[in-house]
C-alpha cells in the first residue's frame, strides 16, 4: 500500500511538472522552466482552505511535520516531498475537505450553479466550479486538459453514483491532494537582459508576493493582475504590493514570518519537568507563543515602530494564565476569562523585549532547567544571524546539567567550571556571558532572583558591550547593528524559500539594509523593498544534470508501472 | 425557625440594607487604604482530621461488605440470598440501599427518611487530639486539645461522629480521601474560594483584616492536578459569600475574631455552608501558601443533606452509612438548641484550609459590598 502511495506522488509530482509545460505549450507565451518547488506549510494549507471555502470547514488528520532547514521552514519547504503515510493524511483532509464543500449546508454558497439534475453529471456546473476554485487553489488558471481532466472525474463519478455532488466531491478531492496544490510550483523564463537569471512568470511572481505578505495564495484581483501582465512592470507589481500591505491580512504574513524565524514551530515537542514546573502546560505554551506575536504585530504593524524597540519594549499582552506565570495579576471580564489584556511593565520590571518572554527563555532552555548556553547560541543565531559551531562529540555535561551540586549552585558557577576545559571555553565565550543574563528567568519564563538559595548574577557582555541584566541584553541587541541586518537576511531567506548567496547578502545589505534604516527599521517598509525588488523574483538557471533523468521521463516511467 | 437559622437570616436583612445605604458612594477596595495585604485561592478545603491508632476503640465503622451484609439481614435476608447478593456487589447494592427504609411496610428512602431504618449506632471517635476552636468557652467531656496550638475546649462534634470511617481518616498533612475528594471534584466548576489577609506590616505582629470571597470564576489546574497559584481572582459581588473579619496577626498565624462565616459552595458538594460563631485560624508561610482552620457551628441538617444528597454512592462506593450519619449528627448536635423543641440545631466542626497565592480583585460592585459586611462585623 505504502508502495502505491510512494508511487502517485511521484508519478503525481511528476505530472504537475508536465502540467506546467503544458499550460506554456497551451498559453502560447515562450517555453518556461520549472524552477522552484515548495510544499506549502501546515499553516499555508490551513490558511488557503479557510480562504477559499470558509471557516466553517474543519480540517481533519494531522500534517506531515515540517522541515527546518537553515533556520527557516521555508527553506525545509523546498527539501522536501510527500511521503506514503503523508500522502495519507493529505488524501484524509482532502476527501474531508471536499464532503464538507458540496454538503447540502454548504453547496448553495460554494458552489456558483446548479445542476440540471442532481443525480446525473452536469459538465457545464461541473467545469464552472472547478475551473473557479482551481484556479486559486493551483494558484494559475487550469490549463484546457487539466479541467477537462476534472471534469471528466467529476463526471464519471456521478455518472456511477447517480449524485452529481459526490462526483464534484471526488474532482475535488483530486485537486486538494494534487502536487499543484500541495507544492508551490515556480516556473520562469530567461531574463531579458541577465544570461545568468531567470525571471519568475507572473502567476509565480504573485504566489511569492502573496505567501510573503499574507501566507497564503494569491486573492482574485492579484490572479488577473497576473494574468494581465501587471506583475512585469514595476508600477503593477507596487500597486499589488501597496494593496496588500494595506490589508489588514498582512497580519497573517506578518505573524508567519515571525513564528517561523523565532523557531515557534519547536513548541510542538516542548515539555517541562511537571513535577518541577506544574505550571507550565501546553496552553501557556500556546499563550506564550501568542504573546510574543502579539507584540510583534502591535509594535510593528499597529504602532509602526521600530523592529529593534522589540527588544525594549515594556507593552505586551497576557492571558491570566501567562499572569500566573509571570506572577502579574490580569484581569478579564467574567464573561471573557481568556481574553488577552494589553500590559505595560513597571520601568522598574526586570522583563523587557521579546528576548524576556516565555517564547524565547522557555522555548530555549531544557525540560528540568533553564540553559544559558542553549539561551546564549539562539540570541547568536536567530537574532543575530550569528552561526555558533555544534559542541564536539566528547563533552561531559555531567557538571552543567548537576543543578543540585552544593559547590555550583548557580549555573553560571557550573558554566565557569565547565568552561575551564579549553576544548569548551571557545564557543561558551560567544554563548555564556548573552544567556546568563536571562538566568532570572527559570525553564518556563518564570521570574527568579535566587537559584538553589544563591541570588543569581545576570550580568554580562555581548561583543564588548557590558550590561546588568536582561533589560541591559535587550538594549545591547537593541543597539547591535547585527540585529537589524539580521532580520533582512532571514526575511528575504524566508521570502523566496533559499538561503541567499553571498553576492546576494551583500546586496540585500545594501538595498534593503538601507532602506529599512532609512524606514527608522519599519517592517513594513522593509516588506515592501524586498516584495517589489527585482530580486525577489530572480532565480538562477538551474543547473541541468545529465545524469538525472528529466521529470517527464520519471512520470512515463511511473505510469508504465 | 431554629435560633441559628434566625441569626444567619438576621445578618442578611442587615447587609441588605447597608449594602443599599451604601449604594452609590465612592468606595474604595479593601486593601486601598493599608499597607500590605496577601491574597490567596483556596486549594483545599476539607474535615480537619488528626487520625491516630486508638482514638477509635469500638473498633472502625464497617466496610463496604460488612455493612451490606447487616442491611441484607435487618431487611430479612437468608444467608443464601446474601451469599449471592454480596457475590453480585455493586449492581445488587444499588437496588438494595435506595430503598431499604420501611414507613408502614412500604419501602422508601433511607436518605430521603433516615429513621425509616433503625440507628446503626455508627462507632465514635474518641480520642482527645482534634482541630477546631473552643466555641463555647467551656471545656467538656467530649471536648478535644487542638493539636497544633494546645488550645483545651475545642469543640468539633463532627469529627467524632465522622472520625472513625476509614475514608474520613488522615493524619496531617494527607487529606482525608473522601472529603478531599469532595472538595476535588466540583472545583473545576465551582468558583474560586478566596482568602485575603490585610495589615499594616504582615512581618510583624499586629491587627488584620480578614476577607474570604467567593470568585467570580472557578480554579484552574497544573499539569499536577493541583490549582495554578499566582491566578488572578475576581471577587464576586454576591454577599452570601462575602465575609470580612478583624483578626490579629501573631508570629506568622492569623486568628480571626468570632464571626459569622457564608459561603456558597457547590450543587454537587455542599450548596452552601454557613458557619456560626466562627472562627479562622491560617498560618501564612513563607513559601507564600496557607494553611489553616475554620471551626463554627453549623446546621446539621445542612450537613446530613449534603451526605443523603450523595446517597447510594456514599454508602456502597465510599462506605458510610448514610441514616447512621443523620442519628450521630442529631445526637451528637451541641449548640443553638430550638426554643421550642430544646433539640440543638447546630453541630460543632472544623474544617482544614489549604490555600495558595492568588491575585485578588474588587470592582466597585464589590467594594461596596466590602464595605456592607465591614459594617456588619463591627
Amino acid at each position: 500500500m505504502a508502495k502505491t502511495l510512494a508511487l502517485v506522488t511521484v508519478v503525481s509530482l511528476a505530472a504537475c511538472i508536465l502540467g506546467s509545460s503544458q499550460a506554456a505549450e497551451t498559453t502560447g507565451l515562450a517555453p518556461q522552466r520549472l524552477v522552484g518547488m515548495r510544499r506549502i506549510t501546515q499553516d499555508q494549507y490551513r490558511q488557503i482552505i479557510a480562504d477559499v471555502f470558509g471557516k466553517t470547514i474543519k480540517l481533519g488528520g494531522r500534517f506531515e511535520p515540517d522541515q527546518r532547514d537553515a533556520g527557516l521552514l521555508a527553506v525545509g519547504a523546498s527539501q522536501v516531498s510527500v511521503t506514503a503515510s503523508g500522502f495519507e493524511q493529505y488524501d484524509d483532509m482532502a476527501r474531508s475537505i471536499a464532503a464538507q464543500v458540496v454538503d447540502e449546508q454548504h453547496r448553495p454558497v460554494m458552489i456558483p450553479c446548479a445542476p440540471a439534475s442532481a443525480q446525473r453529471p452536469d459538465d457545464a456546473c461541473a467545469g464552472k466550479f472547478l475551473s473557479s476554485v482551481g484556479r486559486v487553489l493551483y494558484r494559475r488558471p487550469l490549463t484546457q486538459r487539466e479541467l477537462a481532466d476534472e471534469v471528466k472525474i467529476a463526471s464519471d463519478v456521478s455518472s456511477r453514483l447517480h449524485d452529481f455532488y459526490a462526483g464534484l466531491g471526488s474532482a475535488l478531492t483530486g485537486m486538494l491532494e494534487s502536487a499543484q496544490f500541495l507544492f508551490r510550483q515556480e516556473t520562469a523564463r530567461p531574463a531579458a537582459a541577465d544570461a545568468a537569471h531567470l525571471q519568475l512568470d507572473g502567476y509565480s511572481k504573485a504566489s511569492r508576493l502573496s505567501f510573503l505578505l499574507w501566507n497564503s495564495a494569491p486573492d482574485l484581483p492579484l490572479l488577473e493582475a497576473a494574468e494581465h501582465g501587471e506583475l512585469d512592470s514595476s508600477d503593477g507589481l507596487a500597486r499589488q504590493a501597496d494593496r496588500m500591505l494595506a490589508s489588514p491580512r498582512l497580519e497573517a504574513g506578518v505573524r508567519a514570518f515571525f513564528s517561523d524565524m523565532l523557531g515557534f514551530s519547536t513548541f510542538e515537542g516542548l515539555a517541562k519537568d511537571p513535577v518541577l514546573y506544574p505550571k507550565f502546560s501546553a496552553r501557556i505554551a500556546a499563550d506564550a507563543q501568542e504573546q510574543t506575536l502579539r507584540t510583534i504585530v502591535d509594535l510593528l504593524l499597529h504602532q509602526h515602530g521600530d523592529y529593534r524597540d522589540l527588544f525594549t519594549t515594556r507593552t505586551t499582552f497576557l492571558t491570566p494564565l501567562l499572569g500566573a506565570l509571570y506572577k502579574i495579576p490580569v484581569t478579564t471580564p467574567d464573561d471573557l476569562p481568556d481574553a488577552w489584556v494589553r500590559y505595560e511593565y513597571p520601568e522598574n520590571a526586570e522583563q523587557a523585549g521579546i528576548i524576556s518572554e516565555a517564547s524565547f527563555v522557555a522555548l530555549h532552555s531544557q525540560p528540568g532547567r533553564s540553559s544559558p548556553t542553549v539561551r546564549g547560541k539562539a540570541l547568536r543565531e536567530v537574532l543575530l544571524c550569528q552561526k555558533v559551531p555544534d559542541p564536539p562529540g566528547n563533552v561531559n555535561f555531567a557538571l552543567v546539567q548537576d543543578t543540585n551540586n552544593p559547590d555550583f549552585k548557580t549555573a553560571r558557577q557550573r558554566l565557569t567550571a565547565h568552561r575551564s576545559a579549553p576544548t569548551c571555553a571557545g564557543c561558551h565565550k560567544i554563548m555564556d556571558p548573552i544567556g546568563l543574563a536571562l538566568e532570572n528567568f527559570d525553564t518556563t519564563g518564570a521570574f527568579r532572583a535566587m537559584e538553589n538559595g544563591a541570588p543569581i548574577d545576570p550580568s554580562g557582555e555581548i561583543d564588548g558591550i557590558k550590561f546588568s541584566d536582561a533589560k541591559g541584553l535587550g538594549k545591547a541587541i537593541h543597539d547591535n547593528p547585527a540585529t537589524t541586518g539580521c532580520v533582512v537576511n532571514r526575511l528575504f531567506t524566508y521570502a523566496t524559500g533559499r538561503t541567499a548567496t553571498k553576492e546576494e547578502i551583500g546586496s540585500m545589505q545594501r538595498d534593503f539594509g538601507q532602506a529599512f534604516a532609512k524606514s527608522g527599521y519599519d517592517m513594513k517598509a522593509l516588506l515592501r523593498s524586498i516584495a517589489t525588488s527585482n530580486e525577489f523574483y530572480r532565480v538562477a538557471k538551474p543547473e541541468i544534470r545529465a545524469d538525472i533523468p528529466a521529470a517527464s521521463q520519471l512520470a512515463q516511467e511511473g505510469e508504465r508501472r | 425557625m431554629s435560633k441559628l437559622a434566625s441569626h444567619i437570616a438576621n445578618i442578611g436583612r442587615r447587609g441588605r440594607v447597608c449594602a443599599a445605604f451604601l449604594t452609590g458612594i465612592a468606595v474604595l477596595p479593601l486593601q486601598s487604604a493599608v499597607a500590605e495585604t496577601k491574597s490567596y485561592v483556596v486549594s483545599w478545603f476539607y474535615m480537619a482530621t488528626y487520625s491516630q491508632d486508638g482514638d477509635c476503640p469500638d473498633g472502625l465503622n464497617d466496610s463496604i461488605e460488612q455493612h451490606f451484609r447487616k442491611v441484607l439481614a435487618q431487611l430479612g435476608k437468608s444467608q443464601p440470598e446474601i451469599e449471592a447478593l454480596v457475590k453480585a456487589i455493586p449492581g445488587s447494592m444499588y437496588v438494595t440501599y435506595g430503598d431499604r427504609g420501611r414507613i408502614d411496610g412500604r419501602p422508601v428512602s433511607p436518605y430521603l427518611y433516615p429513621t425509616s431504618v433503625p440507628d446503626p449506632q455508627i462507632k465514635i471517635l474518641k480520642g482527645k487530639v482534634g482541630y477546631g476552636f473552643d466555641l463555647d468557652g467551656k471545656e467538656g467531656p467530649d471536648d478535644f486539645t487542638d493539636p497544633e496550638t494546645g488550645e483545651h475546649g475545642v469543640d468539633n462534634q463532627v469529627y467524632r461522629v465522622m472520625g472513625c470511617f476509614v475514608p474520613q481518616r488522615a493524619f496531617p498533612p494527607d487529606r482525608p480521601g473522601f472529603p478531599a475528594a469532595e472538595w476535588d471534584m466540583p472545583r473545576d466548576a465551582m468558583p474560586a474560594w478566596l482568602v485575603e489577609v490585610t495589615g499594616d506590616d504582615l512581618s510583624k505582629d499586629g491587627d488584620v483584616t480578614i476577607g474570604v470571597y467567593r470568585a467570580t470564576a472557578p480554579v484552574q489546574r497544573s499539569t499536577d492536578g493541583a490549582p495554578i497559584p499566582d491566578m488572578t481572582f475576581r471577587v464576586s459581588g454576591d454577599r452570601r459569600s462575602y465575609n470580612v473579619v478583624k483578626g490579629h496577626l501573631k508570629n506568622g498565624v492569623v486568628i480571626s475574631d468570632t464571626f459569622t462565616f457564608n459561603m456558597l459552595g457547590d450543587v454537587f458538594y455542599q450548596p452552601e455552608f454557613h458557619l456560626a460563631d466562627s472562627r479562622l485560624r491560617l498560618t501564612l508561610k513563607s513559601d507564600g501558601t496557607a494553611r489553616g482552620v475554620i471551626g463554627g457551628y453549623e446546621n446539621w441538617r445542612n450537613l446530613y443533606s449534603a451526605y443523603a444528597a450523595g446517597g447510594v454512592f456514599n454508602e456502597a462506593v465510599v462506605s458510610l452509612d448514610v441514616p447512621g450519619i443523620y442519628y450521630a449528627l442529631k445526637r451528637m448536635a451541641d449548640a443553638y438548641p430550638d426554643p421550642k423543641t430544646g433539640e440543638n440545631t447546630a453541630i460543632s466542626t472544623a474544617y482544614t484550609i489549604e490555600a495558595l497565592p492568588a491575585f485578588i480583585v474588587h470592582d466597585e460592585k464589590t467594594a461596596a459590598a466590602t464595605s456592607a459586611a465591614q459594617n456588619l462585623s463591627r
